[in-house]
């Protein structure tokens, strides 16, 4: 199997999850009642989005809040999804920060929670769990994504919500543009 | 006791195959077989792959004790590089190539003369090199079959799928979004739906209105651009 080319074909399905996850965090709070517990995801301080369409045109948006900014309502607007996106996940007294790549699912610049034990064995398996807990967060939020994105009702009900939401949020945006 | 640090950037991988547990004497067995073998004394460009411990990139003293933590076996693999910078061989040949015509009176020398000097230049140069090294921890839940590996580089990931395959006669299937999907838990009929899935456009008249879902080539083709 031609992974390299599989990845580049499918790239869609992540980009369309963390779009859709950007449309969850902000209609919602956020949080995910997961089978190991409630967790919550949220965007941070790097976004990038891209448009299927048009592939040279790249939107990177850094610092502060981007997903609020004008420019990546612009950026949703105009048919662009999100590629890389610096996310926060949180569960309990536990939290990571953490960069991922839509089409590969990559996590770069991870941070995992600050360590509890002392004895080596126990720091090395908390590591290592940690690693598996944020994965399996995402993995979790991921299969969420895909019970709404596989079901027969996405076309009918799902997809006109986010794009309700992209229009009006565009609008507000205008409109506030407006009265400045 | 292996490392394991705390941050770091990671593809994960489920394995795709059988490989042989760390309990069966094999699993060394193949690690010292497939260890890191060094090419500082090289005098062509080239690169190793090997295994070595998380504990120093120098050793490939294998022992459980320094791999396994149950459930995880933990590595690193160590990748050696020896390049002699091109614009340093250049300007070698430039060089001992001016001297040669100098010496012997003439304008310049034969293409036959040059390859010479550049096949002996680069061989002398590639000797007195030291490799470039890298190592990149791999973290095996075992029970799951599952790895993180602890580079996002495309090509120290290739270097890792051809020697995990190499040493384990078992491959690696890299956990994107596609392929993770098949793995999740999911009602048969969604699963099923996965073959089939095609990108859809979050925007425009049709995605609100809850058209149906089409590529974005022959939605941009229908609609002539974005609403």
């Amino acid at each position: 199997m031609n992974f390299a080319l599989l990845e580049q074909e499918k790239a869609f399905l992540g980009e369309e999850f963390l779009t859709w996850l950007w449309f969850r965090t902000e209609t919602g709070d956020g949080t995910f009642d997961l089978p190991a517990g409630p967790a919550g995801l949220f965007f941070d301080d790097y976004l990038a989005l891209r448009s299927f369409e048009t592939q040279a045109h790249e939107n990177i948006l850094k610092k502060g809040t981007p997903t609020a900014s004008a420019e990546a309502g612009i950026s949703l607007a105009t048919g662009k999804k999100v590629t890389r996106a610096k996310m926060i996940c949180a569960r309990e007294n536990r939290e990571w920060t953490f960069t991922l790549d839509a089409a590969s699912f990559r996590y770069a610049s991870v941070r995992c929670p600050a360590l509890e034990s002392d004895e080596p064995t126990d720091r090395f398996l908390e590591t290592a769990s940690h690693f598996e807990e944020l994965t399996e967060i995402v993995d979790s939020v991921f299969r969420i994504f895909l019970e709404e994105r596989l079901a027969s009702e996405w076309s009918s009900e799902h997809l006109p919500k986010i794009s309700r939401w992209i229009r009006e949020r565009r609008q507000r945006e205008i409109a506030w543009g407006d009265e400045d | 006791m292996p490392a394991l640090r705390t941050s770091g950037s990671f593809q994960r991988y489920f394995l795709d195959g059988e490989a042989p547990s760390p309990q069966d004497p094999q699993f060394l067995e193949r690690l010292q077989e497939h260890r890191f073998q060094t090419i500082e004394d090289a005098s062509e460009e080239s690169e190793s792959v090997g295994w070595v411990t998380t504990l120093h990139p120098f050793d490939t003293e294998f022992t459980l004790e320094k791999v396994v933590v149950e459930p995880y076996v933990t590595l690193a693999l160590r990748r050696d590089m020896k390049r002699v910078p091109r614009s340093l061989v250049k300007a070698y040949v430039e060089q001992e190539a001016a001297a040669l015509a100098l010496a012997e009176g003439r304008e310049k020398i034969s293409r036959n003369e040059r390859r010479e000097i550049q096949s002996r230049i680069e061989s002398e140069l590639t000797r007195r090199q030291l490799p470039s090294l890298s190592t990149t921890v791999l973290l095996w839940n075992v029970d799951r079959q599952i790895l993180f590996f602890f580079a996002t580089s495309q090509g120290t990931n290739d270097a890792l799928n051809r020697h995990f395959r190499l040493t384990f006669d078992c491959g690696l299937i890299p956990a994107m979004p596609i392929l993770l999907a098949e793995r999740l838990q999911m009602d048969a009929s969604l699963r099923s739906r996965l073959g089939h899935i095609d990108a859809c456009r979050l925007v425009g008249r049709n995605a609100e209105s809850g058209g149906s879902t089409r590529t974005h080539e022959a939605a941009a083709t229908a609609e002539g651009g974005l609403a």
